[in-house]
């Protein structure tokens, strides 16, 4: 069914990475992208791969789960790492076989390049989506975006939207599994025929499933209008955000390991671990 | 057409951490021709449990056998089996879809690949099942009221005249008088037709009206069935599991209790209002003999 489509699941809990603050989860998140290309060599890449995993006892979350979103994307790592082997010409020449010419760089370059996707698909959906729920990072970019109001820029409308958004996607995800439920069992087909009659058996779908995001829409105004709501100024919140003791020194253990991988550049390394 | 459920188990999301196990090796045999309830508390996995018996859900194990043929057999059997089993939905006015009420309700017979002609007489004679006015089969399905829509889309099921009628809730959320139309639709469904009617409530008011046979779910398991009066005499087991029997039947066993000789079988007013006539006039005499 579609509910099996975890886009950026979030595993509530209470361990040190769901204590951290959302806006330094992000800054740490950007922090952490930047270091992984940063990292030029296979060992320094290596070790950020590594390291990601890290985040998996720190979050609690399954290991299971982590590789379960590994393996989905294990055709991009294949693809990119392929692509790498073939197109790098640079070290000792490996193979020769008519137009396939394979040297040792292009296989160093291919397996960083695997750790690499590894390394920031584990690293930043651990720390953001696996153990931030999307209100509090919506929360969190709005308060790091706030002095952009200042420029006029409509930051508060802008995470509204977006928490609504967010918050009515396993809504509709789970109605529209429903409407389909209830089309198929009047014998509705989804699956046979052509092109062209599969999408008109889509019609069904969707004319109740936009009737209803418009009905909700309408009542979600209502009750908001109700509350009194008029966007952003002059609004306080019910828990504002404030940083801890904990996230500083996330950070400043973050800008520690930051500081190895990066000098790691200027350590001699023998020529096929490096680049 | 006979219905038996074999065993039927359902897990939901089985291999992740919001594993859930729905429903837990139920097996039933519905009585051809009769108005079987299905009743439980919130989560008890009703309606997993009725959206396996026309195959819209597998089981993770067991059966469902149709006139003693596993609907799961191939995919040619799971098709037919959505028109054999008619199922209506929680809230089924939302899947309303077509520009007029007919056409609407002709979107099952014309998944069937019935002719024009029956077509035509299938919108007339679902929309008479449900007392809908023919008036209204000309306008928009999104005019109607709640309880017109809740009847457009019940009939939108009855047009594919299916022997086996599921309704999940069809009465939720309407008033007594809405209440009583529908089921006055399904009874008259029923006799026409000599289906059988399967209805999931939460009404043990409706249920001691209507229904003659009683199946009740607890924590995905089915823990009792039989006749009407076998599943409300245990009064005191279906509070155990967080139901109730009606108010009135409450009212009768009080006074039972307190030395008034009343049967234990009463579950409607009308029920009690003959039986306390009936009480009445013994006392009654009795009291003529003593003078
Ligand atoms: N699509 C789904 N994905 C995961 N779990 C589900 C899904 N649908 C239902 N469940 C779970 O399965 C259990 C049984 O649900 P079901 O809808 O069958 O109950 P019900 O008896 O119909 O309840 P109600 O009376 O509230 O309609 C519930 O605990 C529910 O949380
Ligand atoms: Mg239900």
């Amino acid at each position: 069914m579609l509910k099996d489509i975890t886009l950026g699941q979030y595993f509530p809990g209470n361990s040190p990475l769901h204590k951290l603050d959302p806006r330094m989860k992000l800054i740490l998140a950007l922090l952490f992208i930047v270091t992984v290309f940063f990292a030029d060599s296979l060992v320094s890449v290596a070790i950020m791969a590594l390291a990601s995993f890290i985040f998996v006892p720190l979050g609690r979350i399954p290991l299971k789960t982590v590789l379960r979103s590994l393996k989905a994307i294990r055709w991009i790592i294949l693809f990119t790492s392929v692509l790498n082997l073939f197109w790098v010409k640079t070290g000792t020449q490996l193979v020769d076989f008519y137009f396939i010419d394979i040297y040792s760089g292009g296989i160093t370059y291919a397996i960083t390049m695997a750790l690499r996707v590894t390394a920031l698909l584990v690293g930043s959906t651990l720390l953001l989506s696996y153990t931030t729920s999307p209100i509090a990072l919506t929360d969190g970019l709005e308060q790091m975006l706030s002095p952009l109001k200042k420029l006029h820029v409509p930051v508060h409308e802008f995470a509204m939207m977006m928490t609504i958004a967010l918050r009515f996607i396993p809504t509709l995800i789970e109605e529209t599994d429903k409407i389909i439920a209830a089309q198929k069992a009047r014998g509705a087909d989804f699956e046979t025929g052509s092109v062209f009659s599969r999408a008109k058996a889509m019609i069904p779908i969707f004319i109740p499933l936009f009737v209803s995001a418009i009905r909700r829409a309408d009542e979600l105004a209502t009750a908001m209008e109700c509350r009194c709501y008029h966007g952003g100024d002059g609004r306080t919140r019910m828990t504002s955000l404030r940083y801890t003791p904990r996230d500083f020194v996330a950070l400043g253990l973050f800008l520690l390991f930051m500081a190895g991988i990066i000098g790691m550049r200027w350590l001699p390394l023998p020529a096929f671990l490096g680049m | 057409m006979k219905l038996e459920l074999k065993n039927l188990s359902y897990v939901y999301s089985g291999d992740t951490t919001f594993r859930r196990q729905a429903v837990d090796d139920v097996s039933a045999v519905i009585r051809e021709g009769s108005i079987t309830g299905i009743i439980g508390h919130t989560g008890s996995g009703k309606s997993t449990l009725v959206q396996m018996m026309n195959g819209l859900l597998s089981p993770t194990s067991g059966e469902v056998l149709l006139d003693g043929e596993n609907i799961f057999k191939d995919k040619k059997t799971l098709f037919s089996a959505r028109f054999k089993v008619g199922l209506v939905f929680q809230y089924p006015e939302y899947q309303l879809f077509e520009e007029t009420v007919a056409k609407d309700i002709a979107f099952g017979p014309k998944n069937q690949k019935l002719s024009q002609k029956e077509i035509a007489g299938r919108i007339l004679e679902a929309a008479d099942f449900v007392g809908l006015d023919r008036e209204l089969l000309d306008r928009s399905p999104f005019d109607l009221s709640g309880g017109q829509k809740r009847r457009v889309a019940i009939a939108g099921v009855m047009a594919m005249r299916p022997p086996i009628l599921i309704l999940d809730e069809p009465a939720s959320g309407l008033d007594p008088v809405g209440r009583e139309e529908i089921f006055g639709g399904l009874l008259r469904y029923r006799d026409q037709t000599g289906a059988t009617i399967i209805i999931v409530s939460h009404s043990m008011e409706d249920m001691a009206r209507y229904a003659e046979d009683i199946l009740v779910m607890s924590e995905s398991r089915l823990v009792l069935s039989g006749s009407r009066d076998e599943v409300f005499r245990k009064a005191d087991f279906l509070c155990s599991i967080g139901l109730d029997v009606p108010e009135v039947t409450h009212l009768m066993n009080e006074l039972r209790r307190r030395g008034y000789d009343l049967p234990d079988n009463i579950y409607t007013v009308e029920g009690a209002e003959a039986a306390l006539r009936r009480l009445k006039d013994q006392l009654h005499h009795k009291e003529g003999k003593v003078c």
